[in-house]
Formats: C-alpha cells, structure tokens, sequence
C-alpha cells in the first residue's frame, strides 16, 4: 500500500470539517506524487481506528472523492484512485478549462453572436465528440 | 441462575453494618441468656389468682378500706362509706417484710419492720365489717378473724371470698370460716396449716380455693401435704384449685435429711396427680412447682392423669418473656439490615438499567424475611418455657412490625432508622419492662408466660394466620414500593442512599430543600405509574380506587386522631391503675369508631370527584361495583384488625377462647362489614343534609351493635360500663334481622349509586 | 438508516415549577454517536435519565428500541449500557465483585473482555471501591456499561473527571465498538473537544429543546468553526 494510514493527520479543533481535512490530503498525496492512479486508499476502519476520528466522517471524505471522480470504490477491496485521473482535481481542471473557453467567448460576442448561437455551437461540438 | 442469589448474598455479607449487627445481636444474646439465666431464679413472687377470680376482686381504691390511714379516718368519724366491697386488714406490704415468709426467716428485721406499722390486732375492725354491708371480701391478718363474732357475719350477706395472711393457721380458724355460709373463696396464705380443711366441706357455695405459701421440711403443718389434698378431694362444689408453694432456694439449708418431707414443693405434683383425679367438679387447676421442673413441660403428666381438669402452672416463668424479646429485637435487627439493603440496591440508577435486576432481589428479600422468621423462631423457642408455635407468632408479629416501618424509609429513611433503634431499645428494655407489665397488668403477665408455653394453640395458630395474612401483602406491596426508591431519588434530586453517611447526606440536602414531603408525593405518584402499567384487573382497578385516598390530609388526620386516644388513654391507665377495667370499653369504642367512621368520612369527602371519577374509561356499572368491593375490602380489613384486638383482649383478660366466640365473632364481622360498606355507599349519593343526618344516625346505630358485641364477646359487666345502654341478648333472631338489614342498605346504597345524579349540587 | 434507536417527541419535564425540558424532540439513527450539547444545567441529565426510565416524562412520547422507557423489556436493558453522571457503588466490595455482581443479570456478560478493559485502565481488581478516585470510578463505572457488549450506549458526562489520557482512552474505545458492532451512542458532555473527533451527529440542547440536530461534519461545512465556535454560536443565537 503506498500510503498507509498512520500518514494521515487530522486536527479535529482546527474549525475545518475533518472530511475536507481528509479530501485536502489525498490530493495532496495524488499530487505528490504519492498517490498514483490504481492505488488503493487505506479502509475506512483502518483510517478511522488510526486517527481516532468516527468512521462516518472517513466514509464521507471518501464518498466525496468518489463524487469528485478522484477515487472509485472497488467491490471488495475498497476505495482505489481512479485510472482515469489526469491531474489536479475536478475544480482545478474546471478552472483550467475555464480560463481557455473564456477569450473564444468574449469573441463570440464581439461577432454579434447572443448567447443561444453561442449555446448551440457548444452543443453541436459536443454533440459531434460523443463518444 | 443461582449464582445471582450468592453475588447478592455477597454484597449483603461483605457489609461491615452487617458484621457489627450480627456482634452486637451476639452480645445481647449472650446478655440475656445471664439475665434470664439469673431470673429463673428470681421468680415472680406473685401468685396468679387475682386475674382467676374473674373479678371478685376489683382493686378500685374507694371500694377498699385499708389498714392504714382509711381505719384512722374510720376511728375518728365512726363512719365507713357503705359502697366499701372489700377491707384488707393486713398490713399494707403484703409481700414486704409483714410477710410470714418473711419474717420466718429475717425475725428480727420483720419485727422492727412491724413496730412502724399499725398494731395488727386494731380494736376496732369488727366494728367497721358490721357496718359495711356491702363487702364482698376480706383480707385477714394474724389471728384477726378469730374476733369476728357469728353476728357480724350474718350481717355481711354478701361476703364472697376470704384471705387470711398468718404465719400459722389453726383448727380454729377453719371451723370460723365454715360459718361463712355463702363463702365464694377462700384464700389461704400461710406456712403452716395445721388443721384440717374438713369443716370447708360445709360451705355450699366454696368453688375456689387457693393455697400460697412457703413449705419446709422444718415444719410439719405443709400446705401441701397429702392430708389437705383429700381433704381438698371431698370438697364437692369446688371448680378451681390454685396451688401455690412459694420455693426458695435458700431453704433447702434446712433440708438437713436427705429424704424429702412428704409436703415439700418436690413432691407436689406427684401428690397431686396420686390424690385429685376423680374430683366430680374441679375444672381449673393451677399448681406451683418447684425450681427444678418449672417448665410446662412438667404438667403434662399432671394433665393426663385429670383429662377434665385445666392443669396449668401457678407460676410464671419470666425467662420466656424475656427470650421472646430477645427474639423480637433479633427480627428488629434483622429487618432493618434487610431494608437498608434493599435500598441500598435500589437506589441507583443500576437497578433500572441492569435486566432482570428488580425479581431476584426482591425475592432475595423475602427469602432473607422468611431466614429471619425462621432464625427467631429458632432462638426464641430455645428457651425451655417457650413453644414453638408462640415462638413462631412472635417472629410474623416482628417482621410484620419490621416492614410496617418499612413505608417510612420511603419519605424520610433516616426518620426510620430513628424508629428502628428505638423499638430495638425498646426490646432491649425487655426485661425492665417486665417489672412494670406485674405493676400494671397483673393479669397480662402470666397470661404471656402461658402463652409463650403453648397453652392456648388455637390462639397461636390464629394468630399465625392473621398475622401472615396481614403481614405477606404487606411485606410484598411495602418492598415492592421500596424498589423504585431510585425513581423517587431523581424525581426529588437526592444522592442515592447506601451507606449511612449517605442518609445523612440525604438528609441535609433536604434541610434546604423541604422536600420531605414532596418525596411522599412522589413516592405516591410511582406508584399510580406502575399501576398504570399493570394489565387492567378487579385488583388494580380496587387499589387505584384506595390510591385516590392516600394523599387526603384528612385521613392522615384521624390516624392521629386515633394514635392520639390511644396515648391519652394509656396514660390514664398507667396513671390510675385501678381504672384498667373502664379502659378497655374506651378502647373499644374509640377503635370501633375509626374502623366506621374513617370510610364513611372518606366517602363523604369523595362525593365531589365522583363525576370525572366516572368519565375515566370504565363503565358505569364497574365503576360502582369497583368502589363498592374497595370500600367492603377496606372495611372487612379493619374490621378484622377489630376482631382479632378484640379476641386478644378477651383472651387477656379471661384467657377464654373457644370456638363459639370466634364463630360469633365471624358471624357478627358480616354483616357490620355490610353495613359499613352500604353506609359509605349511601354516603357517596346523598347531598341532602337531613339525609346525612340519618346515616349519621345509621352509622352511630352499628357502632353501638359492633361495641355491644365486642363488649359481648369480652363478658365484661356492660352495667358497668355502660349504665344507660340495656343488656342484649344475642340471638339467632338478632342475627338474621341484622343480614337482612345490613343487606338491605348494601343493596339500596348499590341500586341508588346506579341511578344517581353525581353533578346535582 | 433503518428505524431510529432513540425518538423523543414533544418530551416535557418538570420538576415542582421549573419547566427543564420543554418539547424535546429527537431521533437517533442506528450505529451513530450523538453528542448531546449544552450548557449547564441545561436538561442534559435529565433527558437521558428520562430515556432510561428514572424518571418520568410528563407529556410527550419517547421510546428506547421502540419501547417506552418507562417500563423497558429485559431484552432492551440486555442491549443497553449506561455510565451515570456520578457512579455510586458499594464501598464495601471490591473492583471485581461489583463487576462479577453486575454481570450475573446479563445473558450475555464478557468476563474476559472486562478483565481486558482492567488491565487496558490499569484497575486493579482486588481494590476495594471506597479506595477508588473519582477517575477510577468512572472507568469503572464504564467498564459496568460496556461488559455486555451493548448495542445502545449512554454516557452522562462520561469523561468529566477523566485524565486527558483515559479521555482519549475512553474516546477510542468508544470509536471501535461502533466501528465494530455498529453500537449507537449517545453522550453528553459540554466539552466540546470530546466530541470533535468521535461524534457523527449533535445535538443542541438549549432552555429544554433541541436547537439543531444533525451531522457534525455538515454543520462544520455549512457554518464554519469548530464545535466550541458553533456552541457559542447557537448559544448567542437563541439568546439574540
């Protein structure tokens, strides 16, 4: 197992929820470098016995991951980082994919295109790139 | 699951109370069984004939006259009051040192003694019995009955009884009592008799004869020689025979001769049993005998040479008493450990939320109940003088005492505690007390002992089952309350209470708080609760129905109201002795009166919540039969409390009871119950204040019929008592018109109580 | 969740006049650990004791595993463990007694697994109880709640006079049996920190009613600050 549990810290007191303390870290991890797609996270009991933290709140950090499509939960061996993972998180991706569609909007208006033109050229690309 | 049952054993056992009790109820044994040891041989002095004379003897001041300063009153005014039923011409100290007992072995000290008293030989007597017509007894002094003149007895038609007190009784002295023609009884104290009792046999009437004295080797007149005992036997109207050697110890100096003389003590019995049998009418016979068979153990070969004849034991045995309170504080004892430990367990919040916690220990407890009754019969019976089934009564009586203050612990156990030590003291007194119990009630004393000896068995066993009836229920609905002591303990914000220190805690919390009484309301409250919970039943509907009155100030109000008679009359008893007999119709009629009229009032006071009585989710029909089966419940219970006081009473005072009185007690508890419950009934309908008036006056009517009877039933002399109320008869008529009566009114009440109005102001 | 193991609704209790709780109401989800919160005397005593049948509720409905804790079930008490706020034991028997005592009226009592629990808080059996600190007999009196295993748990103010190291202790070992036997829990305490790393859901008790209820982690989310910020915070809110 690349990261066992004992390298978690949480700071219950800190005023931050304990699962977002849990999500920051994995990130961290995946960004490090210490964490790679394939990998397995340590189980919930094993997570929560270790940090001495109710493993509901465990559960809750890895289920938001799952929902972030950072990690996928594995029938019978637990929560594994998902393969298909490029990097940085769904949010920083977004932002990234963000700042690029950004200027090509601010052009489509100056074209004079109202944003249902600009909608259905979206949506037509979209559509002509589903898999 | 025994293994339950010895972790709670341990918890008992590991408690260090525990062990102190169980030293200090060691050392009290082993005090009492000196003391006891030592009054064995101090025995009672005084003989038991007083009480077997069924009152020829009253001891009420102003019908005596005295040797003393009444005959100084008497010398100077010439005068005697003519209602005077008896005059002692003795010395007052009548077992002092005037004694001939006495004085035969301390002469010179009896001497000196005598010099300080009035001349025995006071010329004047003869002339105070002419002039008092109305004597019925006399108490003669040395050689005084010998001036009596033929003509003075004639006046004196209705003398009954003779006592004649002298170291020596001559030929003489017999011959002048034969002229007594209705002479009732006799009493003979002496040392000597040298004469024969023959002349006695012409005295129609003599049915009691009672011989007390000291018996020697040294002089030949012994009252109890074989000579007197067939004299005794041809003596044809007599009924009851007291025999009564007064042993002491200190004279078998004199028994210098190993060969017992045939009058001593020793042989008494023997000579009793060769020589009485076959006496036509002797029905009582009471016999003394000597320190080494003082048990009654040592009558039964008496009593089965005369299977007519009551044999009983002139004597009593202080020892028995003193053992059975030995007994009695030993179930004290035990009964207070018992509940502080019940307490102890059920005073935290473990009770409730361990499983299965509350039957094991309550069961535990009646087992531990059963051990002490068990336990105390045991030491009680011990004594050689002591039966079994008395022992037995006396142990219920304890434990029944035990839990009875029990339902304090629930309100203040700290109050409890205070009364067990005081009852415990109270019992430790046993033996100081027993002085006091000859002083007042003469006649109480022997009765005990004969009691404790097993004498009268249908008694014991009755009271065996009443006790248990009473006490079992009670045992089990008092510990059963105790159980949810830690409820009660978190309603009131308390500290749990386990150790003593912890009551004392307790009790300063509610110093500040005055929660003392809200603790009872709570206390009551559980226990609606838990009824509540029962599955619905005759019996949790009629106890729901009793709930309803527990918290009245007004009935906390006549229990004082009774305790508070029953004080005042026992201090007028204690103060005035010779007023005992008056007391006891008092007692009577004050106990009657609660037992009526404490329903009847609660009725009265219930009438206003009748209406949302009925709204709760019952019938109407059930309802009214509910109240009415509470009320007969209630009534039937204390009036059986009535009955058996009463049984008691009568069993004191006349040691009678046969199976005619307990019938007639029984028959008589019906229909008073009826009564009682159809009033009470009636009550709950009736607003009208003319109406209240009737059944005031019904109720009065039953309290005086109940009284009656009771009063009936105890043979006292109702003239006496109560002067305006004529005698009555009991009849079969009597009985069958007061069913139909009592009836009547049940049924009336029950059918109006159907159809009432219960809003109608 | 499946049916909850505790519900409370519209609880009112009052003592002589004064009104302590005033329409609780509360449902407890299986497998959860509640932290009860409030100040002090705020009726956090006295809503467990009257969960457990100590006292009685006034008006309202409450029931323990669907039973009304006025008369609980033996079956119920089986599954049941409560430490009380002050542990009151006989003073005359010792450590190992009041424990073998106490397990005899369970059906399923774990000898060995209390022995564990000495020898893990280092208590001795042989000890007589007076002897005990309070500490001691806290943990003793944990030791009592938990040697049969039960699958609902309550603790009054459990951890008060604990060492940081017995809290922790005591924390964790709480932790494993609800990660294990999907023990319920509920806990009350005003040391907020207690709960920080254990609890699942709180619940704010304030002037006899439950403010909040609900998932620690959300409320943290949505409100921001640790828990000692938002008991302050639903403390000035009702008193705004």
């Amino acid at each position: 197992m690349p990261v066992s549990s004992n390298q978690f810290t949480v700071s219950p007191s800190s005023g931050v929820p304990i699962f977002r303390q849990l999500i920051d870290q994995v990130l961290a991890f995946i960004v490090a470098g210490k964490l790679k797609s394939g990998d397995m996270l340590p189980s919930t009991r094993e997570m929560a016995r270790s940090l001495e933290i109710n493993t509901m709140t465990v559960s809750k950090a890895y289920s938001k991951l799952e929902s972030e499509g950072v990690a996928q939960r594995v029938r019978g061996r637990g929560m594994q980082i998902s393969t298909a993972l490029t990097k940085g998180t769904l949010s920083k991706r977004k932002s990234e994919f963000q700042n690029q569609i950004e200027p090509a909007l601010h052009r489509g208006r100056q074209l004079g295109l109202n944003d249902e033109q600009i909608l259905s050229i979206i949506k037509k690309l979209l559509g002509g790139r589903k898999p | 699951m025994i293994r339950k049952y010895i972790l709670i054993a341990k918890v008992w056992a590991y408690r260090p109370m525990m062990w102190l009790l169980a030293i200090f109820t060691l050392l009290i044994f082993i005090l009492f069984s000196a003391i006891t040891h030592v009054s064995d041989i101090r025995r009672a002095f005084i003989p038991p004939y007083e009480y077997s004379l069924n009152g020829s003897i009253k001891l009420s001041r102003t019908s005596i006259l005295s040797n003393g300063n009444e005959f100084r009153e008497f010398a100077i005014l010439n005068k005697v009051d003519p209602t005077i039923e008896g005059i002692n011409l003795t010395p007052k100290q009548r077992f002092g040192r005037s004694d001939p007992f006495w004085s035969l072995k301390f002469p010179s000290v009896a001497n000196q003694s005598n010099r300080n008293k009035l001349d025995n030989n006071f010329p004047n007597y003869e002339k105070a019995l002419a002039i008092s017509p109305s004597v019925r007894w006399i108490r003669f002094g040395k050689d005084q009955i010998q001036h009596v003149s033929i003509d003075t007895w004639s006046k004196l038609a209705k003398l009954e009884t003779i006592i004649i007190n002298d170291d020596q009784i001559t030929q003489a002295d017999i011959e002048k009592i034969s002229e007594i023609r209705n002479l009732k009884m006799l009493v003979l104290e002496s040392f000597d008799l040298s004469a024969s009792l023959a002349p006695l046999s012409n005295l129609p009437k003599l049915n009691t004869l009672v011989l007390l004295g000291a018996s020697s080797d040294i002089i030949e007149g012994s009252l109890f020689r074989p000579e007197i005992l067939n004299q005794i036997h041809t003596l044809r109207n007599l009924q009851k025979l007291i025999l009564m050697p007064q042993w002491d110890p200190t004279f078998s100096v004199f028994n210098e001769n190993n060969t017992a003389h045939p009058g001593w003590p020793s042989n008494l019995k023997k000579n009793v049993r060769e020589i009485l049998p076959g006496h036509p009418t002797l029905t009582d016979l009471w016999i003394g005998l000597s320190e080494e068979e003082r048990s009654f153990h040592d009558l039964k070969v008496v009593q089965d040479g005369m299977p007519n004849v009551k044999v009983r034991l002139a004597h009593y045995n202080e020892g028995g008493i003193f053992w059975a309170s030995l007994g009695f504080m030993m179930t004290t004892i035990l009964i207070f450990l018992c509940l502080h430990n019940v307490l102890s367990h059920f005073s935290t919040s473990y009770c409730r939320t361990i499983p299965n916690y509350r039957n094991p220990h309550l069961r535990f407890v009646f087992g531990f109940a059963l051990f002490a009754i068990l336990l105390s019969t045991i030491v009680i019976q011990l004594h050689e003088s002591v039966a079994w089934l008395p022992a037995l009564v006396a142990s219920v009586f304890a434990v029944t005492l035990g839990t009875f203050c029990a339902s304090f612990k629930l309100s203040s156990p700290l109050r409890a505690a205070f009364i067990y030590f005081f009852s415990m003291a109270f019992f430790a007194l046993g033996p100081l007390l027993h002085p006091l119990l000859i002083q007042h009630f003469p006649a109480f004393a022997p009765v005990l002992d004969q009691f404790l000896a097993g004498y009268y068995s249908v008694l014991s066993m009755i009271l065996t089952a009443s006790f248990l009836i009473i006490s079992l229920p009670t045992i089990y609905w008092r510990i059963h309350r105790l159980s949810n002591y830690d409820r009660i303990l978190s309603e009131t914000g308390l500290p749990p209470f386990i150790t003593v220190k912890d009551g004392a805690r307790q009790q300063e919390i509610l110093k500040h708080k005055n929660k003392g009484n809200q603790r009872a309301l709570v206390a009551w409250q559980l226990q609606l609760e838990e009824l509540k919970l029962k599955s619905d039943s005759w019996i949790r509907s009629i106890r729901l129905d009793w709930m309803g009155e527990q918290m009245r100030p007004r009935l906390h109000w006549i229990g004082f109201l009774f305790i508070a008679t029953a004080i005042t009359f026992a201090v007028i008893h204690f103060s005035s002795p010779e007023q005992k007999w008056r007391i006891v119709p008092i007692c009577t009629f004050a106990f009657g009166f609660m037992c009526l009229f404490n329903p009847f009032i609660s009725s009265i006071s219930r009438q206003d919540s009748l209406s949302t009585e009925l709204l709760l989710p019952h019938s109407r029909d059930r309802f009214i039969i509910i109240r009415t089966l509470s009320l007969a419940e209630k009534f039937s219970l204390l009036l059986l409390g009535f009955f058996t006081y009463v049984t008691i009473l009568n069993y004191i005072l006349f040691q009678e009871l046969n199976l005619k009185i307990i019938i007639r007690a029984s028959v008589l508890f019906i229909p008073i119950t009826m009564a009682g419950t159809g009033i009470s009934l009636w009550a709950l309908s009736v607003r009208n204040i003319f109406a209240r008036g009737l059944l005031i006056g019904a109720t009065v009517t039953t309290l005086i019929f109940t009284i009656w009877s009771s009063i009936d039933a105890q043979r006292i002399n109702k003239r006496d008592m109560f002067d305006h109320i004529p005698e009555i008869e009991f009849g079969l008529l009597i009985y069958i018109v007061s069913y139909l009566v009592t009836g009547f009114l049940l049924w009336t009440g029950y059918q109006r109580l159907l159809i009432c109005e219960f809003d109608r102001k | 969740m499946n049916q909850p193991v505790i519900q409370c609704e519209g609880v009112r209790k009052k003592f002589g006049r004064t009104l302590v709780l005033n329409g609780v109401d509360l449902n407890i989800p299986r497998g959860s650990i509640v932290g009860l919160l409030g100040t002090n005397g705020c009726g956090k005593s006295t809503l467990i004791k009257c969960l457990l049948g100590l006292l009685k509720i006034d008006s309202g409905t409450a029931t323990v595993c669907d039973e009304d804790p006025w008369d609980l079930s033996a079956e119920t008490k089986n599954r049941l463990g409560y430490v009380p706020q002050e542990i009151k034991l006989y003073p005359w028997m010792r450590v190992s007694q009041v424990i073998d005592y106490t397990g005899a009226f369970y059906e399923n009592w774990k000898a060995d697994y209390c022995e564990m629990l000495l020898d893990k808080w280092e208590l001795d059996g042989k000890k007589w109880i007076k002897s005990l600190s309070g500490g001691q007999l806290q943990r003793l009196g944990i030791i009592l709640a938990l040697g049969h295993k039960p699958s609902l748990l309550i603790l009054d103010e459990p951890a008060a006079s604990l060492d940081p190291i017995g809290r922790r202790s005591l924390l964790k070992s709480l932790l494993e049996k609800n990660a294990e036997e999907e023990q319920t829990v509920l806990f009350s305490t005003h040391i907020t920190s207690d709960l920080e790393r254990i609890a699942s859901h709180v619940a704010f008790l304030d002037r006899g009613r439950v403010n909040f209820f609900g998932e620690l982690e959300e409320l943290k989310d949505q409100v921001g600050g640790n828990l000692e910020d938002l008991f302050l915070k639903m403390n000035s809110r009702s008193e705004g």
